[in-house]
């Protein structure tokens, strides 16, 4: 008797946002920025959350994680394996967790006590890669059902940034474009081999300093610096030949694709994504933004914008989305699932 | 199955970290008789970085200084693949694991992986000497042939964060807890490391004791919140 091969699934998905809205406009007022830039219609980010009293990195990753447990009808103590991806790893003090991992504090919040756990880093790339990695474990018979989430507390390094001068640092403007935010997908076994599936993953170091994060000086919690123009053109030209590579490396029809969700930087940068790809491909059937308001919630971008496209009624059991995903590095990964059965029933 | 081919370590400094990496991967690359751009996949598993770096992944550094398949995308151009993964001491079992998946999985025929920690900044307590280990790993049929690896969960006796120093004006090491973790395997197949030590270096002692082995091996991690791994091997 020969074993059946074994792949992976997306059961469940869930992406959540602490209740406070903080508006580009509050943060970014009219002359707060050199050269009268006008943030709010430079990114076409009117506002993004934060945290609540009490919240911390931790807690944002666990709300989703409960929620994908839940609508995948599956227990903490039934989860395997949890990977985090979390760029920030943030408590309420602003201090980072270095040891043990992320998915540690996590998997103790959750009550998953037969879970293995460590984390991945890689930036905004980073919950495209743990799935990644997530399907491999499944594949090779090391985990039945794997919990990937992230948990991103990202608003302290707004605060950095409006302590600065931007006439000095231009590279901390967009620091004001990032959202606070949580994710989780749950992974399962299955015997079709069409419901997840990845592209081939690049990495373009070459444009490794275009975003770098680390330690703020003399305060509290991190600071981020980026070339926004530069990483902008950077990853535009990158935009068409990885989604072609992808489209022939999973026999995908562009056309045919339900659901097209990039990276969610800006939505001017989206909008101006979408126009290449017309331009390319023709225009696809639907494309997704929630930056607008949610700001960039980095590793979690993806499926906060599709639990927003839940909320609207977007997605139906079957349907295929394709993910792209942009991290700083420069790192570049596509993912593609199938929206799971009982979608139309979950809370 | 993945074979350990070829490995460096050493020294590093905080300022030079990812120079430093770099130079034990071109090493190690020499030792393993490879040519650097036929890395596919690069695994950093440190967890202390230059001032508690959080982005972009360490390994992207070190691809970049060393010249990987750093060019555009194109619709035939091959690229190399970096990210890190984070494990507390168990960093360089779990980055073995997963460049063994991508290894089976996809074209890639070799993996660089390195494991590296430094004090993050001037002011943290660091008991410890900046240390890197980078090893190449290939599905080659000669050398320490990777088998399997269990992990098991710890009991959060203690932990490590960030912390900042007021008085001080940076980010420093806080260590929380008791990270007496210690217990006896003593065998002759089988070694545990020094959950006292770097996780570089606790890869880098079973790596010198496997020398001159033979048969089945085993490698157990314990890290300082009582956190195992355990990776089979076979000479």
């Amino acid at each position: 008797m020969v074993d059946e091969p074994v792949f992976s699934e997306v059961v469940s998905f869930a992406g959540y946002l602490p209740d406070k809205v903080v508006f580009t406009k509050d943060i970014a007022p009219l002359g707060s920025i050199p050269r009268k830039i006008d943030f709010e219609r430079l990114t076409g980010i009117k506002s993004h959350r934060e945290i609540d009293e009490g919240q911390d990195s931790v807690e944002l990753a666990y709300e989703a994680s409960i929620k994908a447990l839940k609508r995948g009808n599956i227990k903490a103590e039934n989860i395997d394996l949890i990977i985090n991806c979390s760029v920030s790893k943030l408590d309420q003090n602003l201090n980072q967790i270095l040891e043990p991992s992320f998915s540690a504090f996590l998997a103790k919040r959750l009550g998953a006590i037969n879970s293995d756990y460590f984390d991945v880093g890689n930036a905004c790339s980073g919950m495209i890669t743990a799935l990644k990695i997530a399907d491999m474990y499944i594949k090779n018979g090391m985990a039945k059902y794997v919990l990937v989430t992230s948990g991103e507390y990202l608003s302290p390094v707004i605060r950095e940034a409006q302590r600065t001068s931007f006439w000095l640092n231009p590279d901390a403007v967009p620091s004001l474009s990032v959202g606070d935010g949580g994710g989780a997908y749950l992974l399962g076994p299955t015997s079709n081999p069409k419901l997840l599936r990845f592209g081939e993953p690049q990495t373009l170091a070459q444009y490794d300093s275009y975003c770098i994060a680390d330690a703020a000086i003399r305060a509290p919690g991190p600071k981020m610096r980026t070339k926004g123009k530069k990483l902008h053109q950077a990853a535009m030209k990158q935009l068409i030949p990885s989604f072609q590579r992808t489209l022939d490396v999973l026999g995908l029809e562009w056309l045919k694709i339900d659901h097209i969700i990039t990276h969610q930087t800006s939505a001017k940068i989206i909008e101006r994504g979408n126009n290449l790809t017309v331009d390319e491909f023709g225009q696809c059937k639907c494309y997704h933004i929630c930056v607008d308001e949610t700001g960039n919630t980095a590793s979690t971008t993806h499926v906060v914008a599709l639990e927003q496209g839940l909320k609207e009624n977007h997605f139906s059991e079957g349907e295929d989305v394709l993910l792209h995903s942009y991290g700083s590095g420069l790192s570049i990964f596509i993912a593609h699932f199938i929206i799971p059965k009982g979608v139309s029933s979950w809370s | 199955m993945v074979v350990i081919t070829a490995w460096a370590d050493g020294p590093i400094t905080t300022k030079n970290n990812i120079k430093g990496c770099a130079k034990l991967a071109r090493k190690a690359c020499e030792d393993a008789n490879i040519s650097l751009q036929d890395i596919g996949i690069i695994i950093f598993s440190g967890v202390y970085r230059p001032n508690f770096r959080s982005e972009p992944s360490c390994a992207s550094h070190i691809q970049n200084k060393l010249k990987i398949r750093c060019k555009d995308l194109d619709l035939s151009s091959k690229h190399c693949f970096s990210f890190d993964i984070i494990d507390g001491s168990r960093g360089a079992h779990r980055a073995i694991q997963t460049a063994s998946h991508f290894i089976k999985n996809s074209e890639t025929k070799y993996a660089l992986l390195v494991c590296a920690d430094v004090k993050p900044t001037k002011q943290s307590k660091w008991q410890y000497e900046n240390h890197a280990l980078a090893m190449v790993i290939s599905s080659h049929e000669s050398g320490l042939k990777f088998i399997s690896s269990t992990y098991r969960s710890g009991k959060f006796t203690a932990h490590t964060k960030s912390l900042f120093d007021s008085k001080k004006k940076v980010s420093v090491i806080d260590y929380i807890g008791d990270t007496n973790n210690s217990g006896e395997i003593e065998i002759e197949k089988e070694f545990k490391s020094d959950s006292s030590s770097l996780g570089s270096i606790q890869m880098r002692d079973f790596l010198l004791w496997s020398n001159n082995k033979k048969g089945e091996l085993k490698h157990t991690i314990v890290d300082r919140t009582g956190a195992m791994s355990i990776t089979h091997w076979r000479v």
